[in-house]
């Protein structure tokens, strides 16, 4: 009786199927070790699609889990169809190593993502179709990642969202937008009014030379997450995802989650004294996207005061892509984060320009 | 990585540990006092408060300073607060884990001064401060998979890395009803730790600890009052 049972706990199992749901669900850590940084890269979501979206952070010094854990709907239905690599840069996020300052570059970086796209194919199949999603400082990495005529046959499509390809004219396009709104508050006499006149008394005292330089830029950038910061108070750009908990959940990400709040707070202290920023300021892309013709997607907030929508025009303008197969689109209720003030239109857009290319 | 070559510093590093202990064990054998005796301590080590762990360790307090002071009882006779002030010198070795990103391993020695006193007319209940600066040896261990390129595309390896691990840190305790002459303490350790190497310069780590402190000795003299 008991040879009978074993044969048949064996069979049961020996028949279990051992092959992964078609609706399998990754959840991987990776580490990239390059030229002396660990970088982590969280593969999330449907890794069988044989798609994969790699998220290039802003920053530079910011962190990938961010867009995995503060833009849900964007994590949650990317993550759903395809694989998303939340990918931390070096000197950014959760990355380690120790290197010396001097050796870190944009090229460099532009490397690391190289190497990165080769490994995801080793591990998730040499036909994995690659998506580029660069936010922000992302628009600069992934823009001059693709100015490489080989690095860019290796990527399917390209979506830049509010990216900072050209950081002396988007310092030139924020003040002017800057101006634009809050003359239009303070017109409108709204209950803010007082801050904008704040914004407007910055704008008009700031003056540009002619060579914008870091300390140009990083004054500007700041006034404008303020004016960011107060366009979303007076309902100019959308609410986008409203979660009742989401203090309890920042808390309980800020202790227990996958990030280390002091190893991204320490990366975005040490980058800031590279000369990444220097190096991005010193080379803005614009004369140069003519040597990118990937298939590009270019998705940009009406009310982006850091990277304004000007520069979304001047990257559709300039790009090699010919002219069906690259669009410009403007979100008008969203600021410089369209996946977190309009995530539905944002997904549904992502979404139709993956489909149209596989 | 530009990090310390694990092995050769580690067994130098234990090395110097062992050959510490052993000095500081002997060379006062002749002082070895019902004052002052190995302690071991056990407790939750967690990095940053919430990566969880633990850690244990021995230490040794030496070269006191005590002072007795009368009091009045509200109800009664007199009683006597003792303080006393002592180096400690202790080694430790603590262990962490951070879900989805690495374990951390930490050896340390520690240098401070403990104060330690009576509670009001209670002989046997104490409660202390002590501040510590302590030199550790500090391993990482990646969790998940770390590749790197090779010849051959990427090759599979242990993620890891090593740093130095200087640190400064306060603690406090309060004794254990008990009325044995050498009480447990419950304690309670803040920590920051400075990660050398880390990116292009160091990181702090913060580390919250508590746990509890026994006495080695069996002797039946409380290691306060003579």
């Amino acid at each position: 009786m008991k040879a009978y049972l074993h044969i048949f706990l064996l069979l049961t199992f020996a028949c279990t199927p051992e092959s992964p749901k078609p609706d399998q669900q990754s959840r991987d850590l990776i580490w990239l070790e390059h030229a002396g940084a660990q970088m982590p890269v969280w593969v999330e979501g449907n890794t069988i699609s044989n798609v994969m979206v790699i998220i290039l952070h802003g920053g530079p010094g910011g962190n990938a889990l961010i867009y995995n854990e503060t833009s849900i709907t964007m994590a949650t239905e990317l993550e759903e169809r395809y694989g998303v690599a939340y990918w931390d840069q070096r000197i950014s996020g959760n990355s380690r190593g120790s290197f010396d300052e001097k050796e870190v570059s944009v090229e460099l970086m532009a490397e690391d993502l190289d190497l990165l796209i080769d490994l995801l194919q080793e591990l998730y199949g040499p036909t994995l179709d690659i998506f580029l999603l660069g936010h922000s400082w992302g628009g600069y990495l992934g823009s001059y990642y693709l100015l490489d005529p080989e690095r860019q046959a290796k990527v399917r499509g390209w979506i830049d969202v509010d990216g900072a390809h050209n950081i002396p004219s988007l310092t030139r396009d924020a003040l002017e937008l800057m101006e634009e709104v809050s003359r239009a508050q303070i017109g409108a006499d709204v209950d803010s009014r007082e801050k904008w006149e704040d914004i407007l008394a910055f704008v008009e005292g700031f003056s540009l030379g002619n060579v914008i330089d870091t300390d140009d830029f990083v004054e500007v950038n700041l006034q404008a997450i303020e004016a960011e910061k107060l366009a979303f108070s007076d309902g100019l750009t959308a609410e986008g995802e409203e979660d009742p908990n989401e203090l309890l959940k920042g808390l309980l990400s800020y202790f227990f989650g996958k990030h280390h709040p002091l190893t991204a707070l320490t990366n975005r202290i040490q980058i800031n004294q590279t000369q990444i920023l220097d190096e991005a300021i010193a080379n803005p892309l614009s004369d140069q996207l003519l040597r990118i013709t990937t298939p590009s997607l270019l998705l940009w907030g009406k009310l982006d005061f850091v990277v304004p929508p000007n520069q979304g025009l001047d990257a559709y303008n300039n790009l090699g892509t010919p002219d069906n197969q690259k669009t410009l689109v403007i979100f008008e209720e969203s600021g410089h984060s369209p996946m977190s003030n309009e995530p539905d239109l944002f997904v549904d857009i992502v979404v139709g320009f993956i489909e149209g290319l596989r | 990585m530009n990090s310390l070559k694990p092995l050769p510093h580690f067994s130098f590093f234990l090395f110097g540990l062992y050959f510490f202990s052993y000095q500081i064990g002997w060379s006062q054998d002749s002082t070895f006092s019902q004052f002052e005796s190995l302690e071991w301590e056990v407790g939750y080590f967690g990095e940053f408060a919430t990566h969880p762990g633990l850690k244990a360790g021995i230490s040794y307090p030496f070269g006191h300073k005590l002072k007795v002071r009368e009091k009045e009882k509200k109800y009664g006779g007199p009683f006597q607060i003792y303080k006393k002030r002592q180096w400690i010198v202790g080694s430790n070795l603590a262990f962490y884990h951070q879900p989805n990103n690495h374990n951390g391993y930490l050896a340390t020695i520690e240098l401070g001064k403990r104060r330690i006193k009576n509670k009001s007319y209670y002989r046997n209940r104490y409660t202390f401060w002590a501040w510590e600066l302590g030199f550790g040896y500090y391993r990482y261990q990646l969790l998940g998979n770390t590749f790197r390129p090779s010849a051959i595309g990427f090759e599979k390896i242990r993620g890891n890395g090593t740093a130095i691990m200087p640190s400064l840190s306060c603690q406090w305790g309060r004794s254990l009803k008990s009325k044995k002459a050498h009480p447990g303490f419950i304690y309670i350790k803040f920590h920051s730790l400075y990660e050398v190497p880390f990116g292009t310069g160091f990181q702090l780590r913060l580390a919250l600890e508590s746990g509890v402190i026994y006495s080695f000795s069996q002797d039946t003299v409380s290691p306060i009052q003579p």
